[in-house]
This record gives structure tokens, sequence and C-alpha cells, in this order.
């Protein structure tokens, strides 16, 4: 198998270290880091995310080849800037006010990298305004938008109605996300995108970014 | 248009009115009926709420035909909460089956000093000399009889107006009874006096009943409060339940629906009611003789039974309305007891830790031994204590429903049929079955012991992955032969037709590494170490039964703490049984809720990636 072959499978397993190893051994063969990204951390990175899709892997195994991308990206990192790829699209990604769950944005947050769109990770518990904000600071192509409870969902909305007030409503493309929400809440607050799952989101962005472009 | 909608069960036949259009589930709601469970409140996910149902119903939905395979359809097996009434219908009630719920607490071992009892008074008699007041008589002498409660002064006792008339007919007499109420820096309050009871009579008792309210179930202690003797239990699922399984559920259907909060609020004070009831009839006691009922319970049930409104506790920061002490009187809260039973309700300290925890910290003496020692509760919330008379840290972590047998493919509660424990003989798998009856599914203890198993016989591999076919097969034909292909995903086989799947595993990952990466937050977070922890205890019903090696083995209990595992039942209940018992200990409560402090985890990154390394099951031993 080849260095990129090693990364795309070591990923999978979830083998942070040797991800890592390999990243560097691929940095040391010459190979460029947009190569590295694309045909070794990307590939491997997709392959999970069909089968997240495709409910072959779940939850836990999306978070620990996370884990292995995300030491692999460490060496590589420094490469990619100074190379100037550019991103496929811009994406400001939070879970709404009143909510703290974290795992289920990572995980799209992760997928969205997967797929070479940069991603500002604006946290948790985020006001509309905190969305506007990072919205307009990094000029940015979606806004996503993740909440867990029935009892936050709602925020969603506040989203919404605070793009629409800044005048930035019509720039962006608002994706919604996570379990309780669904195609027809995401069309009754006025959002544009609705994903049932991390994968799936993070081909909607890519989509939507494209055709933003 | 209202129909009939008869419920059949054994024979015996129930009819309640229902309008045309609302589901089963609400239907039943409506009626006080607890047939079903509906953990997903409704919403057409879980699948536990089916019924069979016949008559004139909606045709069976998308959710329906989703979650019940044709055969079940075919049989008459619908959702309740999918399933709308069109006309006269008919459901069958399924035979009860009694679940194993923990009742048993820790022994207490403390001198009895109830906050609440019956005191005899001698009275000095009334002379024409010294003019005096039936009530100032009596205060004087419990004075006397109760140095340190009215020891400053101005703490004379409060006499309520209800004790006074008492006193008017008991006070011609030398002695009278009355029930006094001490509460550390609360003063005395007489609340009832009585006249002695006469020779032919028993005389008074004073009793108590300890109450834990749980998500899932409610148990209710009746206590001898001059001995401390536990005279009865009662426990049962929680009557709420029906809104939903967790308090998330619970809270949404007091936000959703008009009447949620006060339908949930009837519910557990008449459940409660009935519980003080049928004790009080079984230990032939006079009704007035129940002079307390201590109260623990999660955060939100504490809310509920208030009926305060529990909204905030569903989004962050989640500040409830109230944590401290809430003293009153029956009748305050709704309870058909005598109106001069007092109520407390414990305190908690946060929205997700609760009196539950506080009371067990209280009863287990945390918050007083210099020894460390970590509490843990594991249910659809682990939430966890750790500390030592320097201090307590808690945390609270979202381990779903995993161990408690919902959301895993085969699980159950803990009722006949159950597997609950499962072992490894030579290179096979064991397992026994509560009741020895026909294995049916797994309950929590079960779950936890196949998983441990598979992970020892090296069928899950570290990363959770359940082996491919060839590679179960080098392991040896025994081993290979556990494993078998499913609809979509591998299985391993406990028995014939139980099985664990490569989602139940992915399920059981993600709970065990919430609770695993919580306790290395709170051991980090003290400045401790794994090997200082001197005490585990275990806490709930899961806690009790389940077998501490397999904890260990899958990483829910770290490595080196299996012969430090005390199991301390149902602490809760415990704390509030001792709240009933021991002023000091109901002073503990309030002591230990000051002297704890609580860790959000859920905005704290270095969780989060503890939380990723404990996906992974710890190597061999």
């Amino acid at each position: 198998m080849s260095t990129l072959e090693d990364i795309s499978a070591l990923l999978q397993k979830g083998k942070a270290n040797d991800v890592k190893a390999n990243v560097e051994k691929a940095i040391a063969e010459g190979l460029s880091a947009r190569t590295i990204l694309e045909e070794g951390l990307m590939a491997g990175m997709n392959i999970i995310g069909g089968k997240f899709k495709r409910n072959e892997v779940y939850v836990p195994e999306v978070l620990i080849a996370a884990r292995a991308m995300n030491a692999g990206l460490v060496p590589l990192k420094p490469l990619l800037v100074s190379s100037g790829v550019k991103a496929t699209g811009i994406v400001v990604l939070g879970t709404v006010k009143g909510d703290l769950h974290d795992i289920g944005k990572n995980l799209v947050k992760m997928m969205m990298e997967g797929k070479g769109l940069e991603v500002h990770d604006i946290g948790v518990d985020a006001t509309s305004d905190k969305f506007v904000a990072a919205a307009k600071e990094f000029n940015a192509d979606v806004v996503a938008c993740s909440a867990l409870l029935t009892t936050t969902m709602n925020e969603m909305k506040s989203v919404v109605e605070a793009l629409r007030n800044a005048g930035i409503r019509d720039k962006v493309t608002i994706m919604v996300g996570g379990a309780p929400v669904t195609d027809t809440f995401c069309k009754s607050i006025g959002a544009d995108l609705y994903s049932p799952d991390a994968a799936s989101a993070a081909e909607a962005a890519v989509a939507a970014c494209q055709k933003s472009a | 248009m209202s129909e009939i909608l008869t419920l059949v069960h054994e024979g015996t036949r129930t009819e309640i009115p229902a309008e045309a259009g609302t589901s089963l589930l609400d239907a039943l709601i409506a009626a006080g009926e607890n047939l079903v469970s509906a953990t997903c409140a409704g919403k057409g996910r879980c699948g536990k709420c089916r019924l069979r149902a016949s008559g004139a119903l909606s045709e069976p939905s998308e959710r329906e035909r989703s979650l019940l395979s044709a055969a079940e359809l075919a049989g008459g097996w619908r959702l309740a909460c999918m399933t709308h009434i069109e006309g006269p219908a008919r459901i069958d009630r399924p035979a009860t089956t009694v679940a194993t719920i923990l009742a048993e607490g820790p022994a207490i071992d403390f001198t009895p000093d109830p906050p609440a009892r019956w005191l005899r008074l001698r009275l000095s008699p009334p002379t024409l000399e010294e003019q005096v007041s039936d009530e100032e008589r009596m205060v004087a002498a419990l004075a006397l009889l109760t140095p340190d409660a009215s020891a400053s002064p101005g703490s004379a006792a409060r006499v309520s107006m209800a004790a006074l008339a008492g006193l008017a007919g008991a006070a011609r007499h030398d002695s009278v009874e009355a029930l006094v109420r001490m509460i550390p820096g609360r003063g005395t309050e007489v609340l009832a006096v009585a006249a002695v009871s006469t020779a032919d009579q028993a005389s008074r008792r004073s009793l108590g009943i300890g109450v834990d309210i749980g998500t899932t179930t409610v148990v209710s202690y009746l206590i001898d409060l001059s001995n401390g003797a536990i005279l009865g239990t009662k426990s049962g699922l929680n009557d709420q339940r029906v809104f939903g399984a967790d308090v998330i559920a619970r809270i949404q259907a007091t936000i959703e629906r008009e009447t949620g909060l006060e339908e949930q609020r009837l519910r557990i004070v008449s459940q409660l009611t009935i519980m003080a009831h049928a004790l009080l009839a079984e230990a032939q006691a006079r009704s007035e003789e129940l002079v307390s009922m201590a109260i623990a319970g999660n955060t939100t049930m504490l809310h509920l039974f208030a009926g305060v409104p529990p909204a905030a506790i569903s989004t962050a920061p989640f500040p409830p309305v109230f944590t401290g002490l809430h003293v009153g009187l029956a009748p305050e809260f709704g309870l058909d007891l005598p109106e001069t039973s007092s109520v407390f309700l414990l305190p908690g300290l946060s929205g997700y830790v609760g009196a539950d925890i506080v009371s067990g910290i209280a009863a287990l003496g945390m918050a007083e031994d210099p020894r460390c020692s970590l509490l843990l509760d594991i249910g659809t919330n682990g939430e966890l204590a750790l500390g030592d008379s320097g201090g307590i840290l808690s945390c609270t972590t979202a381990a779903g429903p995993a161990f408690e047998g919902a959301g895993i493919s085969m699980g159950m509660g803990g009722v006949v049929g159950a597997i609950d424990f499962v072992w490894i003989e030579g290179s096979r798998i064991a397992c026994s079955t509560i009741g020895d009856a026909k294995a049916q599914g797994l309950c929590g203890s079960g779950v936890l012991d196949a998983l441990a198993c598979f992970i020892e016989l090296g069928l899950i591999d570290g990363s959770g992955r359940i082996l491919d076919a060839e590679e179960a097969a080098a392991l040896g034909t025994e081993l290979a032969s556990l494993r078998q292909e499913g609809e979509t995903e591998p299985r391993l086989l406990v028995c014939e037709g139980v099985w664990l799947s490569q989602g139940d595993v992915r399920q059981l990952q993600l709970a065990t590494a919430a609770i695993g990466a919580g306790i290395e937050i709170l051991i980090k977070r003290s400045g401790k170490s794994v090997g200082e922890v001197e005490r585990v205890f275990l806490a709930g019903g899961f806690g009790s039964f389940m077998d501490v090696r397999s904890a260990v083995r899958v990483g829910l209990i770290p490595r080196g703490l299996e012969d430090r595992v005390v199991v301390a039942g149902n602490s809760s209940g415990a704390g509030a049984v001792a709240a009933c018992l021991s002023r000091a200990r109901l002073e503990a409560c309030d002591q230990a809720r000051a002297r704890s402090s609580y860790i959000e985890l859920s905005s704290s990154p270095e969780f989060n990636d503890l939380f990723v390394e404990h996906l992974f099951f710890p190597e061999q031993a």
C-alpha cells in the first residue's frame, strides 16, 4: 500500500499516532500538502462519513477517526497555509443558546473539514448575535446551527431572524440539524437546509457553497 | 365526538371515554392509566408504548411500520402514541410483570433525634395564685424537655392555632402529648396537642416516611422514629412515566401541554399519598402518628412535586427555581395526609445534581469523613460526587438509558425473563435469567456483563468493533459460533435468541465513556489520584445489581478500585429516612450542600477530549 492508502486506512481505524507518523512520512516522500490532505486524510474521512450515513459505523468510531484526523493535520497545517490551499467554502458552526451539546456539532465540523470546508466553530450556547458576528467576520457562505433539545431548537428561529435583521440573510445558506430537528421544522422557521446526519450535512454544505460560488 | 375505549384484562373490562382523533396514549393519560411507558414522550421513536388494540383505529403509520414487524402488525400490535381513535376501540391490557426495584438502603447508625415527633409534656398544675395560660405552661414544660432547642433568648416555641384548639381540652389533665417540630436554625414549633392516650389505648407513636422520587421509580419507607426501625417499604414505577422516560421529556410536557405541570404534580402527589396510606395501614398506625415525610429526588422531580415550573432546568445555564431545604405541612403540598404532618423537601445543589445526590452524600457521611470517597449513581444521567471532609466535587454526565436496558436491541427492564448475569465458562458464554425463565432479553446488569465477556474473549476489540467472521474464526470455532450476521449489522449471541448488536456496543461505549471521563475529571480537578480514592459507593438500582469486575473491564470504573466498592443501595432514600430520624442528619444535608461544588462538564473542552479517550475499552489487565 502507498503511504496515502496507509493514512486513509489508519485514520479509519482511529490510530491517531500512526496517522500522524504516516503524514510526516508522506511529507518526507515529497508529496504535496494538498495531495496528502485530499487523497489521504479526506479520503479516509469520506469513507467513514459514507459508512456513518449508511449506519454501518456509529458515533464512537467517527469521534475516534476524527481524533486521528486532527493528529494528522498537526504536521500538515503549516504546509497547507504556506501553499495557499483554498477552502471549498466557509462555514460558521455552533450549538444554539441554552444548549451545551458539543459532540454532534463536532461531528459535523469533522465531516465538513473532511470535505475541505473552512469551519469556524463558535462553540456551544452561542447566541444569535454571536452567529451574526461570526458570519460577518469570516464572510461565511453557510451558517450551521445545532440543537439537541426540544427545549432549545426554537432558538434556531432567533438565529434566522438575527441574520435577516443584520441584512445578510440572503448572503448565507442557513443549515439546521440535531436529534429533535426535522425538515418540516427547518421550513417552518425559514431556514434553508436540514440534514439528518453529519455526513449529509457536510455534503449539503459543499453543494451550497458551490452554488453560491 | 366522544368514543368509548374499552380496556380488557383477564376477564375484567374498563371503559374510558375518549375524543375521536386523540391518540391511544393521550386517552390513557387522560384516564389516569399507566398501561405503557412512553420512553420517547410519545414522539414515535422508541417503540416502547406498544400494545394490542383493535376496533376503529387509524391505519398503521409509517413509524409503526418501521418499529413493528409485519407479524406484530397483523397480530394487532400498535404504538399507543401513533394510533388514533376513530370510533369504539379496545385495548388488551397486558399481564403486569413486577419490576425489580431497589428498595434497600444502607444501614443507618445513629441515635434517633427526629426533627418532628410527639412528646409527652408534664404541665405544672394551674393555681389561683399564679394565673398563667395553658400555652405558657406547655411552652415552659417543653423548654425543660428540650434545653438545647430552647437555650437562646427569644427562642420560645411557637404554638400553632390548631395546637391551641387541641390544648383547650387536653390541658385539664396534668400531661399532654404535643407534636413538636425542631429544625436547626428555624426554632421550635408546636403543631398539634392531644390528650395523653388512655390506659386501654396503645401510646401514640411517632412515625416518619422517607421518600425517594426517582425519574423511573418511587420508593417510600415507613420509619418508627423512636428506634429507627423500618416498618415497611413501598415502591413502584413513577406514575409520571407516561409523559416520557427522562427529565427533559417531563419538562417538555410541562411546556407543551397546558396542564402538563399540574397533571404531573397530581400524579406524584397521589402516588405518594397512596403509598403512605398503604404503609400506615400495614403498620396498623393511626393517621396522626405520621409526623413527617422527608423527600429526596432529582431537582426536576422536586419541582414537579411542588408544582413549581421546571422549564428553565432544560436549557443552559439550567437554573432551577429552588434547591434549598423547604419545610411545610402536608396540605400545602396537596398531600391527603394529616394536616399536622411535616414535609421536608431536601436540599439539592444544582439543576442536575439534586437532593437525591446531596442526601446520599449526607447519608454516607462523605462530607464529614477524612477518607476520600466516590459516589456513583448511574442512571440516564450519571451523577457523580467525589471528595472528603475538605470538600466535595460533583458533576453529572449524560450516560443515556443504555444501562437501563433502553436503546439496546434486546434490552428490557429487570423483569422475569431478563438475563441478569453473564459469565465465561471455558470458551463459552453462560447466563442466568430472573425467575429462571426462558431468556427474552437483557436487563442493565446483563448488558454490562455481556459486553465485558465479549471484550474479554476478544470478540469486541478495543475500539468497540465486533470482529468480522474471518477474525472471529481465528479465535476458535466455539467463539466464532457466537458471532452472526444480523439483518444489517453483526451480532454476538448471549444465548439462543438474545444478542448484542454492533449498534448496542456503540451505545454502551458512549455510556461508559461519559461515566469514565466524568470520574477522571473529578479525580483530576480535586488534585487526587485514583489510588487515593478509598471508597467507591455505588448507588441506585443498576449500581447495586451490576458486577463490579464487569464495570472495571469495560472502563466504567477505574481499574484498581474494584476492591473498594461499597454497594450503597438507594442512598437517596436512606438520606430521606435519616432526615426524618435525626435533626443532625437533616442538618447534614444542608452541610453537604454547603461543602459541595458543581462542575459543568458539557462546556469543558477537557471533558470532550477525555470522553473520546474513554471510548476505547481498556486493555486486558
